[in-house]
């Protein structure tokens, strides 16, 4: 039987529990002191705090991985356990700013008003609450309030959108918490919605287009954003041969920005993987012309935000099985998950998503051989979100999966210093599944 | 009057030599961490510490974690506390002693040439710490699977809540060592270097009469 948090004793005196046996292998080594070197910006990502109304992670359920979820989780649908803990230790390492990538929200609605409403207004407050609309406003709301501390902590938040804010999920809506019915008719499968996408922008936009008024970014983060574009739906990706077929305004949806350094600009891209009419990709041709742009106004430094992975991790490989591509890699045809990767390896950049609820840092080369980089994809999705990599067997006798990666089932995040000599590191954190000590998953020397 | 003399002399010298002659101890000493699990991190959010036994009237010497760089550098400053074992169990626990230490380099950090008296016979905690408003660090590592030491930790615990509360885990043993000088042996000496004296003294009171 697996130890959870909820079994572990707090030291009363002699009180103790036994010793619980984690079998983890060391990825990480140390890195050397060195003063000399300091550093000049930092920046923590994170994605995927939303719970999951109808498959939450056992160890989330109250009693003993069997009950339920924590009243307020269930409403507004956020790990806010893990998620808070989260948001608390990045505060304590003092970044910047934190990206964070994606599915803050459960929604899967479509955030419209009801056709039906017209005709027949909404009889009781709970039909109202229980709307799709308000659930993705009010769901955004509790996340804001979760990362309002930052702020007066000095780290700038800046969001991204995943597929559960802009898609709307038919198998999804209609239950649960959502709407009894799918009045507003969301199409078979996951489709990205002009209602979700402009329900983002209503919510997060003020985060976006403070980077250019900037009436508290520079307070709050020590640091300047210039540059900004993507604020707009003609400096925003449209439909071409590799964003693919975008049929609404991507503004501050897919956008990007500067920060003047020592060393240069070091240039941030946003990009929406699931945008109207492209679901699951990436918009490789705005992020061509945006890159050569900031290149051209001094940018040294890449960093890419999107949603879902450009490659999908493959955390059942220790039991011989293979995870079903999710990510971008999961949209035909395949050459625009390849123009984008092509992109990213062209100018050193760095591609911080989530998606996937686990952690993993891998190098990838350029599928188009255009480029001999093999720049790195950090997968930080598990902030919250149900793991991917399942428990065997009913809980409370459920046990761990054969873990392709020790730290498959931990709660992560990535914390990127820039350093003065240029020198760009990432340190990787988690704490397992039964809400363990935070631990250092991984250190990367150098990301380019 | 020369057995008077020696024996001041003898007892004088015990009290005066005692504590310079006595033979630091380790309460705990966890050994150096084999590295074989992924570093626990400390931070002003994670605290770590661990549990030893202490007699009565022992003087705690030394306090060393075993400290790596993580994303901080030569310098940076932790706190280490010692709390009695109900403390720690307490919600926001009052500590016994509390110093500042610095990272120096990658190995053994920590406080040296301490003189921590008083503390009654019983279980405490050695807590690694980083007070948010004095402290620098952002991310020190505490290397794990240390189980080589000469005395092993009875306990490890951990705190995500800035130390508001700590939960028991022994899973992820860290380097830490606490020496202390076995002053009940300085204090028998110099009770003889007393008992001496007073001896002398009735058969000197004796001799009068």
């Amino acid at each position: 039987m697996r130890t959870s948090a909820n079994t572990r004793a707090h030291v009363r005196g002699m009180a103790a529990t036994a010793a619980v046996s984690l079998a983890v292998l060391s990825m990480g080594l140390s890195r050397a002191a060195s003063a000399a070197d300091p550093v000049i910006f930092s920046f923590a990502t994170v994605g995927d705090s939303r719970q999951d109304p109808a498959a939450p992670d056992p160890t989330t359920l109250l009693p003993n991985n069997t009950g339920t979820l924590l009243p307020q989780d269930a409403l507004w649908l956020q790990n806010s356990k893990a998620a808070t803990r989260i948001l608390r230790t990045i505060q304590s390492e003092k970044p910047n700013l934190l990206f964070f990538n994606g599915d803050m929200i459960y929604g899967y609605g479509r955030a419209a008003i009801p056709s039906s409403w017209s005709t027949t207004p909404p009889a009781t407050i709970a039909a109202v609450t229980g709307s799709d609309l308000v659930q993705h406003y009010t769901q955004y709301a509790y996340w804001r309030g979760m990362i309002a501390n930052l702020f007066e902590m000095g780290t700038y938040v800046v969001p991204v959108p995943g597929n559960h804010e802009t898609q709307c999920s038919e198998s999804v809506a209609g239950n649960g918490l959502l709407s009894s019915s799918n009045p507003n008719g969301c199409a078979s499968g996951k489709h990205a919605y002009v209602e979700n996408e402009q329900a983002f922008v209503a919510n997060m936009g003020d985060l976006i287009t403070d980077l250019a008024a900037n009436q508290r970014f520079t307070t709050v983060s020590g640091v300047t954003a210039s540059n900004v574009t993507g604020l707009t739906q003609a400096t925003a990706p449209q439909q071409s041969t590799n964003n693919g077929a975008i049929t609404t305004n991507q503004a501050e949806l897919t956008y990007s920005f500067d920060i003047a350094t020592s060393l240069g600009n070091l240039h941030f891209a946003v990009v929406n993987t699931d945008p109207s009419g492209a679901d699951g990709t990436a918009p490789a041709d705005w992020l061509a012309q945006d890159f050569a742009a900031a290149r051209s106004k001094g940018a040294v430094k890449f960093f890419v935000f999107g949603h879902k992975p450009a490659f999908t991790y493959n955390y059942a490989a220790a039991s011989g099985g293979t995870v079903a591509a999710g990510g971008l890699d999961a949209t035909s045809p395949i050459s625009l998950r390849n123009a984008f990767w092509s992109v990213i390896a062209q100018y050193g950049a760095t591609y911080f998503c989530g998606h996937e609820h686990t952690v993993n840092i891998a190098q990838y080369a350029d599928p188009t051989g255009v480029s001999q980089a093999t720049p790195y994809q950090v997968i930080v999705g598990s902030g919250g979100s149900p793991f991917d990599d399942k428990l065997v067997g009913a809980c409370p006798a459920c046990t761990e999966p054969l873990l392709t990666a020790p730290t498959d089932r931990y709660y992560a995040w990535a914390l990127v210093q820039v350093h003065q000599s240029g020198a760009v590191t990432l340190t990787a954190y988690g704490f397992n599944d039964a809400f363990g000590p935070t631990q250092q998953i991984s250190t990367i020397a150098s990301l380019e | 009057m020369n057995t008077f003399k020696m024996t001041m002399l003898g007892g004088l010298a015990a009290v005066s030599l005692a504590p310079l002659g006595a033979q630091a101890a380790y309460l705990l000493d966890t050994g150096i961490p084999s590295g074989s699990g992924l570093p626990v991190v400390l931070d002003s959010n994670d605290y770590a510490a661990a549990e030893f036994s202490l007699s009565a009237g022992q003087t705690i010497t030394s306090i060393q974690a075993y400290v790596t760089a993580g994303i901080d550098t030569s310098g940076d400053t932790f706190t280490i506390s010692l709390y009695s074992d109900g403390s720690l169990g307490g919600r926001n626990p009052t500590s016994v002693y509390s110093g500042q230490a610095t990272y120096t380099a990658d190995g053994w950090n920590g406080l040296t040439g301490l003189d921590i008296t008083g503390l009654t016979a019983g279980n405490y905690w050695v807590a690694l710490e980083v007070n948010g408003s004095s402290d620098s660090a952002l991310g020190l590592a505490l290397p794990t699977g240390a189980t080589g030491g000469s005395a092993a930790a009875l306990h490890y615990a951990f705190s995500n809540d800035g130390g508001t509360t700590y939960t028991v885990d022994d899973s992820l043993p860290i380097g830490l060592q606490v020496q202390a000088v076995p002053l009940p042996g300085a204090l028998l000496l110099f009770g003889s270097g007393l008992l001496g004296l007073g001896g002398v003294a009735r058969r000197r009171v004796a001799n009068v009469c």
